[in-house]
């Protein structure tokens, strides 16, 4: 029971989780309304699209790259796969077509990142605005409204309180935060995002890694982009752009993913998640408007950079540590 | 072998010519829309915003950092200018020069961020401009505030010269890009910017102290978006908390095209107003020929990436050029020595 309480305490999310409480039990505080069932699912929800664009975000973090069009790529597929649907195409392939979109659209940004030699920060960001304008030209500047009952239930069918949309995401951690810790490929994700050149030197291809991560990453965005569609019944072109990406990045630094890549894991990255999302909602609640709301995405920004600053520093000292001590012993 | 003349075979050339170009093809196209003297003066006043923004993000650049959230300060200080001139009757001239402080604060709070906690420039600023907007809206709403009778700002906003073809604005603008150029150029200043950003190692061992420069070019950025915030206020009468938002990445976007390397340490305003004056001949163009907005977007990525593609390019080229200079001089050496 000790040794438990020890490790517990030694963990970083051990106090992201206890934070989380700590936020939830404030806003409870102050607006009795928080914890009901309407507002708990309405987190749960929100909780799912961000979610789902997360896992790709953070574990391309992880392997020390980026991607800032990730929304854009996620609202420009998805407006392709409602068109699919309302032409009459059932919604698993149109989804699995959507997704596959979402594929080609990574392999551009990794041909931009590696054949071309643009920095991924502003590539992206560039190909962002082009997503996101052609959504809207295709789409008339109007939303796409979706008709397709069966289509409806891939997003807001729920157990009880609980989305499956959320079950969703809560698979996708555990997948992820499997293959990223157990597997040979993961640990080279990691390697890569570490220590690059190392990684080479060690035999590791960082190019097929970095496109495999940024493919998966615009996938997520795709899916993402189609959970959001089959619950709203509908997809508007400025839905899921930068901001929802700024967010999952937000959501993926606070749970301790390194922005540098190297370092962070799924269950972090999920608790940062639960954490970003109880707080926007209970801002969102209290009744702040909405412009608090962007003041905020700002602030949060900021914290997460300092809380991966801070991480930086630990990990930095605890190497230092390490060193010393074999210096010491080896003699 | 004679040399061919300087300017002929230089990339400003071939960026005139590409302006040219670029107004004559506009003008067939939308039957002569393009050269109406209304026209030429959404031009100018466009591309008055446009330089401010990119002068500062051509600064930066140089040094080899970037701001993403000119746009959002611009923005922010228009709306507090037009705060404190409407709503608590502060001459318009103090209430400018209070937003333009504000605006310098928000560029030293972007630097402070980036040299102390080591955020990386892009997300540090990017933070800053969610902040900045949320705040403006706090202030001004989405409506924004309307301002009217302010001696100073009607002054900047409505003077025009030449039969009412060129604002004061442009002239202005002018004045502070050919400033600009030559402390650039011709300066103490201007050089270690240049070292800073070709090799910030070789810079600070050679006694500069990049992080003061760095402090000194966000705020410089800072102050040049605040000035173009308030010329906009001027100009439309409205402070709005998005006013200056789309010229977020126009700016690096136009320093990019005018030849400024995206890692720092080389380009210069020269190119880098020929660059913003593309764009905002091409962004007026696709606009006056008839395509919407979210056109202008898609093409407004497509030039940020073509811009980046032929720098990265540029950039592999020139490597390339120096590892087989010391080759060759490592080569040639060996030869002296036998």
């Amino acid at each position: 029971m000790k040794k438990l309480l020890k490790r517990l305490t030694a963990s970083r999310n051990f106090y992201l989780f206890l934070f989380t409480i700590l936020i939830i039990v404030i806003f409870q505080l102050v607006q009795p309304l928080y914890l009901s069932t309407d507002n708990i699912r309405n987190i749960l929800y929100s909780v799912s699209v961000t979610g789902v664009l997360m896992v790709g975000i953070a574990n391309l973090l992880i392997s020390g790259n980026m991607d800032l069009s990730a929304g854009a790529v996620g609202c420009f597929c998805t407006i392709l796969g409602c068109k699919l649907i309302n032409l009459g195409v059932p919604w698993v392939p149109a989804t699995l077509l959507t997704v596959c979109m979402g594929i080609v659209c990574g392999l551009i940004n990794a041909f931009m990142t590696y054949k071309l030699g643009i920095i991924p920060f502003i590539g992206t960001l560039g190909i962002a605005s082009v997503w996101s304008g052609l959504g809207a030209v295709i789409t008339k500047q109007a939303s796409v409204t979706l008709t397709n009952e069966a289509f409806f239930k891939f997003g807001s069918n729920k157990f009880g309180i609980v989305p499956w949309a959320f079950l969703y995401v809560v698979l996708l951690c555990v997948v992820y935060g499997l293959i990223m810790k157990y597997t040979k490929f993961g640990r080279k994700v990691y390697m890569s995002g570490g220590n690059r050149i190392a990684a080479r030197l060690a035999g590791i291809k960082i190019e097929r890694i970095g496109t495999i991560m940024m493919c998966n990453c615009s996938a997520l965005a795709a899916l993402a982009g189609m959970i959001m569609a089959s619950r709203m019944h509908l997809i508007h072109y400025q839905n899921l752009q930068d901001t929802s990406t700024m967010g999952a990045i937000t959501a993926a630094l606070l749970g301790g993913v390194a922005f540098g890549g190297g370092a962070g894991g799924m269950l972090g990255a999920f608790l940062g998640l639960m954490l970003l999302n109880c707080f926007k909602n209970g801002i969102d609640i209290i009744g702040c408007n909405e412009y608090v709301q962007i003041l905020f995405n700002g602030v949060l920004l900021a914290a997460a950079m300092a809380v991966d600053f801070f991480n930086n520093l630990s990990r930095q000292k605890a190497l230092k540590a390490k060193n010393e001590g074999k210096q010491t012993s080896n003699p | 072998m004679k040399k061919k003349s300087g300017f002929f075979s230089s990339k400003y050339f071939s960026l005139l010519i590409i302006i040219v170009a670029l107004l004559v093809i506009f003008t067939v196209w939308s039957g002569g829309q393009m050269i109406k003297p209304i026209n030429i003066r959404n031009i100018l006043n466009n591309l008055v915003l446009l330089s401010m923004i990119g002068c500062g993000a051509c600064f930066l650049m140089l040094y080899g950092e970037l701001d993403i959230s000119a746009g959002a300060i611009g923005s922010f200080a228009g709306c507090i200018c037009a705060l404190l001139a409407m709503n608590y009757g502060v001459p318009s001239g103090i209430a400018s020069l209070i937003a333009i402080l504000v605006g310098c604060v928000a560029g030293f709070l972007n630097a402070l961020m980036i040299n102390v906690l080591r955020f990386p420039p892009f997300i540090a600023t990017m933070g800053m401009s969610y902040i900045l907007q949320g705040a403006g809206y706090l202030i001004a709403t989405s409506q924004g505030i309307q301002i009217k009778k302010l001696a100073f700002l009607n002054l900047i906003g409505d003077t025009k010269f030449f039969g009412g073809l060129v604002p004061v604005t442009i002239l202005i603008t002018i004045v502070f890009l050919v400033v600009y150029g030559v402390i650039l150029s011709k300066t103490q200043f201007g050089r270690s910017i240049y070292l800073c950003g070709g090799n910030r190692r070789a810079a600070r061992l050679c006694g500069l102290n990049p992080k003061k420069l760095s402090y000194v070019l966000y705020i410089n950025s800072a102050f040049l978006a605040s000035v173009s915030g308030i010329i906009y206020v001027a100009r439309v009468k409205t402070a709005l908390p998005t006013a200056l938002t789309s010229f977020q990445f126009t700016g690096v976007t136009a320093a990019i095209l005018g030849g400024v390397a995206f890692g720092g340490g080389s380009g210069n305003m020269l190119g880098c107003t020929l660059g913003m004056l593309i764009l905002s001949i091409f962004n007026n163009g696709v606009s006056t020929v008839g395509f919407n907005a979210n056109y202008t977007k898609v093409f407004n990525g497509v030039l940020l990436i073509v811009g980046l593609a032929l720098d990265a390019i540029t950039a592999r080229r020139n490597a390339r050029k120096v590892v087989s200079m010391s080759l060759a001089a490592s080569q040639s050496g060996k030869k002296e020595e036998g």
